[in-house]
């Protein structure tokens, strides 16, 4: 086993932690930035749509483009990139196990960036174990980095941003979508998305759920039916569906493995997709040296994993000395008025209140913060 | 159960929903409780699939729920081999 | 206030045994227990029941009755509890160790147990998989594995089906004696009355012991094991490795590196899915439950070393469980001098899968007071056999509140 050691390890090199790889590297800080994909970028590369908002949050920019510019600024700042690497725990004295490529490391860090974003749910129901029932980000890696269709006639299970997105990418790469199946009476995504779908002539039925899928040995259909309003089946609504594929798309939750061995205090937020470690605005957790950003600090998007990133990044230089704190204060300030300018409107406004709900958690905690 | 009728809480395991409320009626009212009784969450994702819906099936008890996942190490399946590889490693015990 | 006659307290697999006889034989029995059942050491082992590793006497004569009581036991249950007569090997390092294992092998020859020892050639014809650094062998064809979850819930629902009360969730608080006799047991969901109270709380049954001003040497021994991901059958046998037995006899053969320290030896079981447990280590590290990347390394090498073919195996957990430690290595069982009706049923460290069966029959027969089908004595088995025992250098000695 090598033992190796660094100023910050940051774990994950999708939009938050490249970001946060970025500032610490900027201070002077020795980092190291870990994934177990063999490709940085996280989700971006395969978001080839445009980002919405302002110039700093790269509107405009498709996500596969930002990556790059990202990826860019982390190689240009000598950042140690460990791609195609597993961190399978995190041990006393933040000591990371690590494998990468065939080898055994031990690494030491002093402060540890969790980026480890998130992660799909599944659903389940009668034949949701057949082939051909995958989560969207799943086809969605299919026909936009490995260019291959799921499967020809599409049932896609959810109306968020991911549901409307993917299925509209799904028929740009020449599947047919069936439906799109909605439980709660109103879509969950962005309007102009949900426009782009109807115009294509799909149907998204609201109040609505998959019962079973159908199919002997793959899918080969499957039965939906109208929810009541207590979100029950209305006997006689079943109706079948002549569909290969069934694409979850029913949302995130934060990838926290890690987190938990850190033994960091946790609160449920289901706003924000599940269980989330506490932290503050410097996004430390209760463990001190431990910090979050991105998905495993509650799912929101690529914007505003970045701006956390960043912050996480400033915050762990500040703590080892790197930055003054009257500088880092500056920059944490831009960035913290960023992620407010995104955390606005009907869709911002609930996950701020479950931010502002996790940091108010955080005040009572930290009195028994501990190190690990 | 065969897969196309069976509904999978763990898939992993090939735990269904039935199994799951007859361990809740057994007493269960954690994952772990589950777990123990049903072996779901232990297979190959090790629950980062099921731990979600297995929790929604728990009874809501009067006392907040403060369980701790118990996560270990590995987070990914690691080869034995890849852990052992580095020849550095042999020096003190065998 | 409720009222039984009996309290167990403790749901792991021993408590849950000893309500399972106690409600069968008509006693009134309620099992209580702090968080719920296999909630502790039950939950984290592998699943060996060993009549190989006993020293002759006592300790392996009570494992060879006990192993006998699964059959039955798996009639009574509704749950598969996975009991299968696997047999063990023992891997044979060194010289050393061969030679302790000759003379240990003999002496539990001549008590019954059939354990044949092999040279290298014959010891890898029988376990192909067993081709690594090793001089020879035993075999042993009457050890066994069993389901420790499985086991233990068997118990607990049939303990329910004959009519126990299970009180999960529920914190012991006190026992209150009257006139030198247990009366009741004060839990944070009321009280129960009752003449009889088992403490079954393994590694954690010093504190239960308190509450009555009673010092029971207990010590958690910590045992790490590395799960891995399933496999078509890779040993028929379980595997073992001599250097804990041989250590036991020969201490001067155990090395002072950090691994020896942390009580490396090779346990190898597979279960019924076919995942791999590898354990493991011995560890005196108080009440912490965590693993360590260093055990995972150890406990790797030194399997891997016997057993070449597991380097192409992917593990996918690890975990760690609180062994209940004893001085003499025998478990803690029966009556209390001066409490009446205080029983004990704890202090089983790696054996309480093997010995739940028996220990649910003794404490069974000494509540009813009947007269034992057995004839072990168990005054070597009874808490007063530490009476003079310094409590507090024996925690020190074994790290039990670091």
């Amino acid at each position: 086993m090598n033992v190796m050691e660094t100023d910050i390890a940051v774990i994950g090199a999708g939009p938050a932690g490249l970001s946060a790889a970025i500032q610490a590297a900027r201070s002077g800080a020795k980092v190291l930035l870990l994934d177990e994909n063999k490709a940085p970028g996280g989700q971006l590369f395969k978001q080839i749509h445009k980002f919405f908002g302002s110039k700093e949050h790269h509107a405009g920019v498709r996500g596969f483009n930002i990556g790059q510019e990202l990826l860019k600024e982390v190689q240009r700042l000598g950042v140690t990139v460990m791609l195609d690497t597993v961190v399978y725990g995190i041990y006393e004295g933040l000591a990371l196990g690590v494998v990468h490529q065939d080898n055994h490391y031990s690494i030491k860090a002093k402060r540890v960036i969790l980026a480890t974003g998130g992660q799909e749910n599944y659903m389940a129901f009668p034949g949701s174990a057949l082939p051909g029932v995958m989560g969207a980000g799943a086809a969605q890696t299919m026909i936009n980095v490995h260019r291959v269709l799921p499967g020809n006639k599409i049932l896609m299970i959810g109306s968020g941003n991911v549901g409307l997105i993917v299925s509209y990418q799904l028929m740009q790469a020449g599947a047919e979508v069936a439906a799109l199946v909605e439980a709660m009476p109103q879509i969950g995504g962005y309007g102009v998305h949900a426009a782009k779908i109807r115009r294509a002539g799909v149907p998204i039925h609201t109040s609505h759920t998959i019962l079973r899928a159908l199919g002997e040995k793959e899918v080969e259909g499957a039965v939906i039916a109208r929810l009541d309003q207590n979100m029950r089946p209305v006997a006689g609504s079943e109706r079948e569906l002549s569909v290969d594929t069934i694409c979850l798309a029913v949302g995130l939750n934060p990838m926290t493995e890690l987190a938990w061995m850190t033994g960091c205090q946790f609160e449920a937020v289901p706003a924000l997709g599940g269980p989330i470690p506490l932290h503050d605005h410097n996004m430390q957790t209760t463990i001190n040296g431990v910090y979050v950003a991105g998905d495993i600090a509650g799912v929101e998007e690529a914007s505003s994993a970045m701006e956390e990133g960043n912050l996480a990044g400033i915050a762990a230089a500040e703590s080892l000395g790197c930055l003054r704190s009257d500088e880092a204060n500056a920059q944490k300030d831009i960035y913290l008025n960023r992620l407010m300018a995104l955390r606005t409107g009907p869709f911002g406004e609930k996950r701020r209140l479950a931010k502002e709900h996790l940091l108010e958690a955080m005040k009572h905690a930290s009195a028994d913060r501990v190190s690990s | 159960m065969e897969a196309n009728t069976a509904k999978f809480i763990c898939r992993c395991q090939e735990i269904t929903e039935e199994e799951i409320y007859k361990a809740i009626e057994d007493g269960a009212t954690t994952i772990k409780g589950i777990k123990d009784r049903t072996e779901a969450t232990m297979g190959l994702c090790q629950g980062r699939t099921c731990r979600r819906l297995i929790e929604r099936m728990l009874p809501a008890s009067g006392e907040p729920s403060r369980e701790r996942y118990s996560c270990r190490p590995p987070v990914r399946t690691v080869k034995i081999g890849d852990l052992l590889k580095d020849e550095s490693s042999k020096g003190e015990f065998e | 206030m409720s009222s039984v006659d009996a309290v167990v307290i403790g749901g792991g697999v021993i408590g849950c045994a000893v309500a399972y006889n106690l409600a069968k034989a008509g006693v009134s029995v309620a099992i209580v227990e702090r968080d719920d059942i296999c909630a502790g050491t039950s939950a984290a082992c592998d699943t060996a029941i060993h009549l190989q590793s006993k020293s002759p006497g006592l300790h392996l004569r009570m494992a060879q009755e006990s192993i006998k009581l699964f059959p039955e036991l798996q009639k009574d249950f509704d749950e598969d509890i996975h009991f299968k007569k696997t047999g063990t090997m023992i891997a044979i390092q060194t010289r050393e160790q061969n030679e302790v294992m000759r003379v240990f092998a003999e002496r539990q020859r001549n008590n019954g147990l059939d354990v044949v020892i092999l040279d290298r050639a014959a010891a890898v014809e029988k376990q192909p998989m067993m081709k690594g650094d090793l001089v020879g062998a035993t075999y042993c064809t009457a050890d066994a594995t069993i389901h420790p979850q499985f086991l233990t819930k068997g118990y607990f629902q049939a303990a329910k089906k004959y009519g126990a009360k299970a009180m999960l969730h529920t914190n012991v608080e006190n026992i209150a004696l009257k006139d030198g006799h247990v009366a009741s047991v004060i839990t944070n969901r009321g009280n129960i009355q009752c003449k009889y109270v088992v403490n079954a709380c393994g590694a954690y049954a010093p504190f239960i012991g308190k509450l009555t001003g009673l010092d029971i040497p207990i010590a958690p021994r910590r045992g790490q094991i590395v799960v891995t991901e399933p496999m078509p059958k890779f040993t028929h046998t379980i595997v073992n490795c001599a250097r804990y037995i041989a250590a036991k006899f020969r201490p001067d053969l155990l090395g002072t590196s950090e691994a020896d320290r942390m009580g490396i030896g090779l346990s190898l079981t597979q279960t019924e899915r076919g995942n791999l447990l590898i354990g493991g280590t011995r560890e005196f590290v108080g009440y912490d439950t965590r693993t360590t990347q260093k055990a995972l390394l150890y406990i790797l090498q030194h399997a891997a070393n016997i057993l070449p073919a597991l380097k192409d195996i992917h593990i996918i957990r690890t975990f760690a469980g609180l062994r209940p430690f004893t001085p003499d290595g025998l478990p803690i069982l029966g009556n209390v001098p001066g409490i009446e009706g205080f029983v004990m049923a704890a202090g089983h460290e790696g054996d309480g899968l093997a010995l739940s069966a028996i220990t649910g029959r003794l404490i069974t027969e000494i509540i009813c007071e009947k007269q034992s089908a057995y004839d072990f004595d168990l005054t070597k088995l009874s808490l007063e056999r530490y009476k003079n025992l310094d409590i507090k250098a024996f925690e020190a000695q074994y790290a039990v509140y670091k």
